[in-house]
């Protein structure tokens, strides 16, 4: 395996960038396969088949010449998943039969939702591990409950201005508890970058709602609407193919404004990222390039009716990995699991609830 | 017997990130796993080494008891020297894709099976929503017919003699349809959102709404209304609904998992369309019992089309035919349905 070794100055430290070495082919292959078997087993195989993709996707992912390896079980993942869905089916039924317990979805939501960030996080990083050696993720309920639930109603208040500050808090939060062997992650994200990814994104949504008003008048769609009634089935798709285009602009503005705020926050919170003994990260993925291979993949997976995706998925990660480092403080050799690997590292006390938030762990592969 | 190749691979000790350069070989059944200078770092029978599955291009790990980890870049040595070591021949591994024969297997057999499904989900459906016990649709329904109450419902303003009438015609029909005294109940309510309508409650309670009595010419446009509810009544469609409705979302979450959202639409659209099916399916059980009620009362078991048709007087071949898109099957279907019935 040939390794991307660069000397840089600063810190005496050794570069290594990130890289991605798979394809879209074989993994499209993975993707067809066991979506097929999916089909098939009614949806059991499909653990499997999530095990499967993210081994070939991490273990892909190339750093100092070593890949990730994803170890999660899938009959854990199996039996998390009919808990959530045996648990979601009983309070269905419950709500159906005694409609006043519909109040319970808000409370249980608070209450819950820290708990499943904590155990969904540290099952991902716990089955996750470079070099022999497996990440972990330390949460507090309370913590996590303060910056999950308590700091978002601050965005209603503040008219949506604390929104920078908060994406921030848990950012932070999701990696200063997290540990890769016994070493600690942390990060303290400067706000400036986030601030200003904020308004400029304010500003393209506000953009773009202008020009879509100006496009709503300029193609009559108010007057066309009101018209509908009567008319005949070409007059009516002539009135409708104006308003889904109108539409899917709304999406794609959507997207841009969105996308850009995101990539901004990742390569600020990677860029902060401190690995204990020195070591550090670097993000530098340029958000025009970012927005640009998201649309472009996006549509060619789109008009594929989604058989594209798993090559888009293979793109946009390769694009991320491409502009990604990590800054060793010297040897990577020092490093020492948590719990002695013997064999069964997983454990039985490991989150049964994989899954739901998966998107919350986008900072590191 | 002894793997004449070496193999080269990264050896870690337990629980650390610091490996080395290793060739590994096998003899017998024990493996030897030696360092750049030939010494003998780690050796263990191939019968005691935990082996991950493989994955196309992700370098193999082989856990030895004592947890140091092994990994091999070569997928072909790896099976090789497990194939020499443990006598068994040598099998490619199935992550490089399958063969032209196994795709076309695997794609049939996951066309095949909604199909299989199609067939076999109603029916293990509604053995679940059997089995369970009556007293769960009486609760359902004491909810649903108070909340009705606040949210549509009104009183109903019918004569006295016009809710005799129906009373009678009622009570006629339950008797036809072999009804158990109690298993059945009729109330009149008022209702804008609903209009001309009439509605089966899981326990038995059959709502008539204002609307549809003053639309009715005769008692056997009404007698057929009534006995089509009795029958989603004596088929327990309302709980059977709920049972395959649950099931559905249920599969749908679980063959989905963390799919992509492009499949998960064309999936939900496709659960969309088997609820309005299986919604299709219980009208036309509800019409067949009540084709036989009404040719057991004598009546005429097609009245009930002309009743329907005058309600959707607004619209013409559309209601005639049957939509994928419609809780109701076709009116032109019912109609013959109706009359083919025995």
């Amino acid at each position: 395996m040939e390794q991307s070794v660069s000397e840089s100055t600063p810190g005496s430290s050794v570069r290594h960038d990130f890289s991605y070495v798979g394809n879209g082919i074989t993994y499209f292959g993975i993707c067809i396969r066991t979506f097929l078997l999916a089909i098939i087993t009614i949806g059991i195989y499909d653990a499997w088949g999530t095990v499967e993709r993210r081994r070939y996707m991490f273990g892909n992912t190339i750093v100092a010449g070593h890949g990730f390896d994803y170890h999660a079980s899938p009959k854990t993942i199996l039996i998390g998943r009919l808990i959530v869905i045996g648990g979601f089916v009983a309070l269905s039924i419950l709500v159906q039969l005694f409609p006043p317990m519909s109040f319970i979805y808000l409370p249980l939501f608070v209450v819950g939702m820290p708990w499943v960030i904590n155990r969904s996080m540290r099952f991902q990083l716990r089955n996750t591990s470079y070099r022999n050696v497996r990440f972990d993720f330390e949460g507090n309920y309370g913590r996590a409950l303060l910056v999950f639930v308590g700091l978002p109603i601050l965005i209603p208040i503040t008219l949506g201005f604390a929104y920078p500050w908060v994406k921030r808090k848990m950012q932070e939060y999701l990696v200063n508890n997290a540990f890769y062997g016994t070493s600690k992650f942390s990060a303290h994200l400067p706000i400036g970058p986030l601030v200003k990814a904020y308004f400029v994104t304010l500003g393209l949504m506000v953009g773009a709602l202008i020009l879509l008003g100006i496009l709503w008048m300029a193609l009559g769609i108010t007057d066309a609407l009101q018209n509908l009634q009567g008319q005949s089935e070409e007059q009516i798709l002539a009135i409708m193919l104006p308003l889904i285009l109108f539409y899917i602009l709304f999406i794609l503005m959507s997207v841009v404004a969105f996308k850009l705020f995101a990539v901004v926050l990742r390569n600020t919170t990677v860029n902060a990222m401190n690995l204990q003994h020195g070591h550090r990260f670097s993000s530098t993925i340029p958000p025009a390039g970012y927005i640009w291979v998201i649309l472009s993949r996006g549509f060619l997976a789109t008009i594929s009716a989604g058989l594209l995706i798993p090559w888009a998925t293979v793109e946009i990660h390769r694009y991320k990995m491409r502009h990604m480092a990590l800054l060793a403080a010297g040897s990577l050799d020092d490093f020492v699991s948590h719990h002695h690997a013997a064999g069964d590292a997983t454990g039985a006390e490991v989150g049964a609830l994989e899954g739901i938030t998966d998107g919350v762990f986008n900072v590191g592969i | 017997m002894t793997s004449e190749n070496l193999v080269h691979g990264r050896l870690f000790m337990a629980g650390s990130s610091r490996f080395q350069e290793v060739t590994v070989r096998c003899i017998d059944s024990q493996l030897f796993v030696r360092n750049d200078v030939l010494r003998v770092m780690h050796s263990a029978d191939l019968r005691t080494i935990t082996l991950d599955s493989p994955v196309a291009g992700v370098s193999r790990k082989l856990t030895f008891p004592d947890g140091a980890v092994l990994e091999i870049q070569d997928h072909m040595a790896v099976e090789e020297m497990l194939a020499l070591g443990l006598e068994k021949p040598v099998r490619r591994p199935r992550s490089y894709g399958l063969s032209l024969g196994k795709w076309a297997i695997l794609v049939l057999a996951a066309i095949l099976m909604p199909v299989v499904f199609w067939f076999l989900y109603p029916i293990t459906a509604d053995a679940i929503a059997r089995a369970l016990p009556e007293s769960l649709e009486r609760k359902i329904a004491d909810t649903s017919l108070d909340q009705m109450d606040k949210v549509t419902f009104s009183p109903s303003r019918l004569s006295f003699s016009k809710k005799r009438d129906i009373w009678h015609l009622f009570r006629e029909v339950s008797a036809a349809a072999e009804a158990p005294f109690g298993s059945v109940k009729l109330e009149f309510r008022r209702s804008e959102i609903f209009g001309a309508n009439a509605i089966a409650l899981p326990d038995g309670t059959i709502v008539m709404l204002d609307g549809l009595v003053q639309l009715a010419n005769n008692n056997d446009e009404l007698a057929g209304v009534l006995a089509h509810e009795i029958g989603h009544i004596q088929h327990r469609h309302a709980l059977r609904r709920t049972v395959r409705a649950a099931g559905i979302t249920a599969l749908a979450s679980l063959i989905l998992g963390d799919s992509v959202s492009a499949v998960e639409e064309l999936v939900s659209v496709g659960l969309g369309l088997s609820s309005f099916a299986f919604s299709r399916e219980f009208e036309l059980e509800a019409d067949e019992t009540a084709a036989k009620v009404m040719r057991k009362m004598g009546r005429d078991p097609t009245a009930m089309i002309a009743l329907l048709r005058r309600i959707q007087s607004n619209c013409d071949e559309s209601c005639e035919e049957t939509s994928l898109f419609a809780t109701h099957p076709g009116l032109r279907e019912r109609l013959e349905a109706l009359q083919s019935a025995q």
